[in-house]
């Protein structure tokens, strides 16, 4: 039995696979999480995004080696919080989302970029969006979604 | 089967890589990429591997009065947040992939990966950087030009893991940092061109075009003794030896080198 462990979604897990194992793969597939999703397996499409450690990371480029001792967020638990409801909203209100594979992930580098406590102005938001694809080419509405969160002060009405 | 290794600190690391072949991964922004399989399948490495990510004694951005010391573990992020480090350096690493990767990705690793698209890498030539190795046995410090050997060819013995890059303090008076790509964010250079203006007079570094940066004390010389623009630029054009691939071509990469040298020289003046 492996003494490796780290938090998914802040449950204590044992880790009990190859430590070269993708987090995505532990994520999608042993865990049965969909919601982090698989696009490019190389980094380019920040379709896979999740938190460790309350930053974002490719998931399916994180050995599970990089995971020992440390929080594991996806978005199915992200989806719990304030934050998360207010993008949503945003989101929502803005029409930024069409198929929708792009957004657990587009979601979360928002996030970051609402913590980051930075002003957003359209540079800032495109640089901090820049590894998250989205196929569908809706960008423009995804960059409405995040300055109305910046009008708002990030909260509701 | 491939066998993975991870040390409890850096004196376990070095014991096990000087008794086995061992692959270092770090952030595997690029290892991972390299050993990738199938959905779920296991990762393809070439070898033995041995995790360095957690090792603590390789995170560290430190200061004398000459150097800055920055720890091969050091991420991406990390040394761009580094309000200490000179902003022409912190500019490169800022222009370097996405943010995300930038937390995954270290410095030692663009630096040990070797890759001839390496972003860090002119900033580093037109530094005069020093890479510092540690075995069990010692350690050893090279100018970085004696560090990067060829296209993904180190210096680093099998034994041996980056601990540090020093980079020299200057005095910059100016700069020039020009990344070409396709796109701005999250691609590999066409040209990586650095040119600074220090107190001993110009140093001009370019990346991505040969297979190693190119950088000429030479050529700088005769630019700063102001020398005929012609004769500066045929010297640079002999020296650069790129190819097509599917990055760009060897026509647009020369074309695009001169130009910067001759907006740099024409600034100067």
């Amino acid at each position: 039995m492996s003494d490796y462990q780290y938090i998914l979604n802040g449950e204590k897990r044992v880790i009990a696979c190859e430590l070269s194992r993708r987090l995505l793969d532990v994520i999608r597939i042993d865990e049965g999480l969909t919601g982090t999703k698989e696009g490019c397996q190389e980094g380019e499409c920040g379709a896979c995004l999740v938190f460790i450690d309350d930053q974002i990371f490719n998931s399916c480029l994180v050995p599970m080696s990089n995971v020992i001792d440390k929080s594991v967020v996806t978005i199915e638990s992200y989806a719990k919080t304030e934050e998360y409801q207010r993008i949503e909203r945003a989101f929502l209100d803005a029409g930024a989302v069409q198929c929708g594979y792009c957004t657990p992930g587009m979601v979360m580098a928002v996030a970051t970029l609402l913590r980051s406590g930075r002003t957003l102005d359209e540079e800032t938001v495109r640089m901090g969006l820049s590894g998250n694809l989205c196929r569908c080419t809706g960008y423009q509405t995804i960059f409405e979604a995040v300055s109305s969160l910046t009008e708002s002060g990030g909260q509701d009405g | 089967m491939v066998e993975h290794y991870r040390p409890k600190n850096l004196t376990e690391a070095l014991e096990w890589m000087a008794e086995r072949k061992l692959i270092p991964v770090a952030g595997g922004t690029d290892l991972m990429i390299r050993a990738r399989n199938w959905q779920g399948a296991s990762r393809a490495m070439k070898g033995d591997v041995v995790y360095i990510q957690h090792l603590e004694e390789l995170k560290f951005i430190t200061e004398t009065e000459t150097d800055y010391h920055i720890g091969a573990g050091v991420t991406q992020a990390q040394f761009y947040d580094c309000k200490l480090l000179p902003d022409y350096a912190r500019e490169v690493v800022g222009q370097m992939a996405t943010p995300a990767i930038r937390n995954a990705a270290t410095i030692g690793g663009n630096i040990v990966n070797a890759a001839s698209v390496a972003d860090l890498l002119p900033l580093l030539y037109a530094a005069d950087a020093q890479i510092v190795l540690k075995s069990r046995d010692g350690q050893r410090v090279l100018p970085i030009q004696s560090f990067e050997i060829g296209k993904y060819m180190t210096a680093r013995r099998e034994d041996e893991l980056m601990f540090e890059v020093i980079l020299p303090k200057l005095k910059i008076k100016k700069y020039l940092y020009k990344k070409m790509g396709q796109r701005r964010s999250s691609i590999l250079s066409k040209v990586s061109f650095l040119a600074i203006e220090v107190e001993g007079g110009t140093r001009i570094a370019i990346g991505a075009v040969n297979d190693t940066v190119v950088r000429s004390k030479e050529l700088e010389k005769r630019i700063n003794e102001g020398g005929g623009v012609k004769s500066v630029l045929d010297g640079y054009k002999a020296l650069l030896n790129g190819s097509d691939d599917k990055r760009s071509t060897k026509r647009y990469r020369e074309r695009v080198v001169i130009n910067l040298l001759m907006k740099w020289m024409e600034e100067k003046r």
